[in-house]
């Protein structure tokens, strides 16, 4: 590719990886396969860039590209993983294009919201926060490593992320109130 | 929301090898039953992915996370999270029940067994790090070195501190998350910084300076080190800083002393432009990675699927390597053009073809008062309207001295001239005369239109003066470093005066000659605040003349000339071609 397509390639990227690396993000909870296919979309884009129509739109063609690569992804984990059938996928994908503006700022505000409800976590769930978030352990070896039973392991990660999310609405409430 | 979809979010997000094909089926209906519901999965998903990225990029969240609470949350007591509801949050965890989650695959017993310590079972990262202690090994074999590289990179890289300030921006867009004002200080383990539109400069505490160009994604990885995620950055190290590392996803580059360019693409492909000193590439992972040393003027890619790095042609114009948000200044490793500086331009090419000094006022013009020879004005003349431009003269009139430049000095080094002169000093390279149609000039074959081959025309007896510190002023960040060009006499002289009449004229030894070598021959005289670094004559049937010389930093003018020599000033189509200011960045 000449520099100035691999330019217009890399501002329409820039313009579009937040929306289709949320896109991933929300259908493949594994933090590094997610990764590892938003990677992939990059290389297709690059592949593919000749064929990209200008009257179209980048972000709508890239996250077409990530819808691909996620449906492959869950085939091939068989029978390894139950998951989300095809029809689920394209209709997340519809909405994503529909709202991908309002999504994208919600994420922003939450973010901020989050980090401010992060800080307020006490000891005991931050071991499990730590585990799960940072070394990305799952709740089988989260059990493992603390003796508990993965039934309360993932009791744990379900309040705890139940309780972080009312905090952040809680923030929210009280930045837009 | 229902605690049963919540439920079925928690365990497709954080536990789905538990989830049963019922559970999945029925999270799928759920979804798709209602856009509502569809945006409610999102948001949750998202929300989870958040807790990560925060965790993970900043070692703020991190530190919060893991830190002693008794030191942090546990004294503030509006802490939002109610304390009885944590506390019936512990009683609860110690009797939860079950919630319709399926035995693991694989036995727990099995389970235990593969335990690891904490710190042997950390997830290895996809993306290849190399080691860089290996590699100084075995680039540089100097054990004081590395020891000297580790025991800063241990006592830097593993702490969130700042090592590095964004010191200028132009035409800064960065995306909402991450917006750095200037003088702001960068830490380690920031979140990845996203510049969308313009340029942006980074000066790490080392000196080490990083000018980024959007569209780009970088992130501060240590006081030494930064990641290229896609986009375009320039390196220039100073000696003292020698072992700065630009990552990528597929490449190291570390600086041995010198400046470099980088472009990731955004499948990770890399591309390194050295345009001086040496670095050494690393490319691979593990055992089959390659290390090779890339020397100045040498470029070197690395595909986001191959280990191995080809040989590509080096571009040294591709990379912004200087920005200056005061004067909104770009520079990408282009020199001064003074033709373009004659044509009323910056030297950067916004000057105009055809546009020149009017000999006796100074003032800009683009058009001949006359095709003919006239007597040119003695005196030295300055040109108000450009501030690059001193004054120019004509050499060798009326008196043994000629004022050079503004300050009044004067040299003696010219001969005595006729003064006789032709057209102005344009910013192009073309003669027009009462017998003679207007076409370019050449010299050794090739034509030089202004714009591919930029030249300055001057005729004999002409002579321009440039104030460099006016052009230092505007380019704080480089330097000048000499002065080149090619010089001599138009090939097309011989052509015009094959076909002139000369029968009519006073019959001077001079005109006699003239008229029978059918060539045309003038000096060529360079300065450097007054002092002469050129003096040759060439003719029009000769080789072009080149001149070549360095200029100190305390070089105010530069100085042209072009007098006639002993074949009078007739068919003197004078030009100095590709005449350049070579710059270098400051450092």
């Amino acid at each position: 590719m000449d520099q100035e397509k691999n330019k217009e390639l890399t501002v329409f990227w820039a313009q579009s990886q937040p929306t289709i690396a949320s896109f991933i993000h929300s259908l493949v909870p594994n933090f590094q396969d997610a990764d590892d296919i938003l990677q992939n979309v990059a290389i297709i884009t690059v592949e593919k860039f000749e064929q990209f129509d200008r009257n179209l739109s980048f972000t709508a063609w890239a996250n077409g590209i990530a819808r691909n690569l996620i449906l492959k992804y869950y085939s091939q984990k068989g029978k390894k993983l139950v998951i989300l059938d095809a029809e689920t996928i394209n209709k997340v994908a519809q909405v994503y294009e529909q709202e991908s503006r309002s999504i994208h700022d919600q994420k922003e505000s939450m973010q901020k919201a989050l980090k401010k409800c992060l800080m307020q976590l006490k000891n005991k769930w931050k071991k499990i926060v730590d585990m799960h978030y940072i070394e990305e352990f799952s709740p089988v070896r989260i059990a493992q490593q603390l003796s508990m039973t993965r039934n309360n392991v993932f009791v744990s990660l379900h309040r705890i992320r139940l309780a972080l999310k009312k905090c952040v609405e809680r923030e929210l409430d009280e930045v837009y109130s | 929301m229902t605690e049963r979809s919540e439920h079925l979010i928690s365990l497709f997000l954080l536990d789905p090898s538990a989830m049963t094909e019922e559970q999945a089926r029925e999270l799928s209906s759920w979804i798709s039953q209602d856009t509502r519901n569809t945006k409610e999965f999102i948001r949750a998903s998202l929300f989870r992915r958040c807790i990560h990225d925060i965790l993970l990029s900043s070692d703020e969240g991190r530190i919060c996370i893991l830190h002693d609470s008794m030191t942090t949350s546990d004294a503030n007591a509006e802490s939002f999270f109610d304390k009885q509801f944590w506390h019936l949050l512990l009683q609860e965890e110690a009797t939860a029940p079950k919630i319709e989650i399926e035995s693991p695959a694989i036995p727990e017993h099995e389970l235990f067994q593969k335990i690891e310590p904490m710190q042997q079972v950390r997830r290895e990262k996809k993306v290849r790090r190399i080691n860089k202690k290996s590699l100084f090994k075995a680039i540089l074999s100097t054990a004081a070195l590395i020891f000297f590289v580790f025991y800063f990179a241990s006592l830097y890289n593993t702490k969130n501190v700042e090592v590095a300030t964004l010191t200028d921006s132009l035409n800064a867009q960065w995306a909402e998350s991450s917006a750095p004002t200037i003088n702001s200080r960068l830490m380690t383990n920031h979140t990845p910084l996203m510049l969308r539109k313009g340029y942006a400069e980074i000066v790490f505490d080392n000196n080490s300076k990083v000018v980024v160009e959007a569209p780009a994604e970088f992130q501060v990885l240590s006081y030494d080190e930064i990641k290229l995620t896609y986009g375009r950055l320039y390196v220039t190290v100073p000696q003292e800083a020698m072992g700065f590392i630009v990552s990528t996803p597929n490449s190291k580059i570390i600086d041995l002393g010198t400046e470099f360019g980088v472009q990731t693409d955004i499948n990770g492909s890399t591309e390194l432009h050295v345009a001086k000193g040496k670095t050494a590439l690393v490319s691979g992972a593990g055992d089959t990675k390659n290390n090779i040393l890339v020397y100045a003027g040498a470029a070197k890619k690395v595909a986001y699927d191959s280990l191995e790095s080809i040989d590509i042609a080096c571009n040294n114009r591709m990379f912004a390597r200087y920005i200056d948000s005061k004067s909104r200044f770009v520079w990408r490793g282009q020199n001064i053009s003074l033709a373009d500086i004659v044509g009323g331009g910056n030297g950067f090419g916004s000057g105009v073809l055809n546009q020149g000094i009017e000999v006796s006022t100074g003032r800009a013009t683009f058009t001949l008062a006359t095709t003919d020879m006239h007597a040119g004005r003695g005196g030295y003349v300055r040109v108000p309207s450009n501030p690059y431009i001193d004054g120019i003269f004509v050499p060798g009139l009326g008196s043994d001295m000629t004022q050079i430049n503004s300050v009044g000095l004067q040299t003696g080094a010219f001969p005595n001239t006729s003064g006789m002169i032709w057209g102005y000093i344009i910013n192009g390279a073309w003669h027009h005369g009462f017998d003679v149609e207007r076409h370019n000039l050449q010299l050794d074959g090739v034509t030089y239109d202004g714009k591919r081959n930029p030249a300055i025309t001057m005729h004999s007896n002409l002579a321009i003066t440039f104030d460099l510190h006016a052009l230092r002023e505007k380019l704080p960040g480089v330097s000048i470093k000499s002065f080149s060009s090619t010089f001599g006499v138009s090939n097309t002289v011989e052509k015009w005066l094959k076909n002139r009449d000369f029968s009519d004229m006073d019959q001077s030894p001079e005109v006699v000659r003239l008229a029978r070598e059918h060539e045309a021959t003038a000096e060529f005289w360079v300065f450097l605040d007054g002092e002469k670094v050129l003096q040759q004559k060439v003719s029009s049937a000769s080789k072009a003349g080149i001149v070549d010389v360095p200029v100190d930093e305390s070089v105010r003018f530069l100085t042209l000339a072009v007098t006639e020599a002993d074949d009078t000033s007739m068919f003197d189509w004078a030009l100095f071609g590709q005449p350049e200011l070579i710059l270098e960045s400051s450092n």
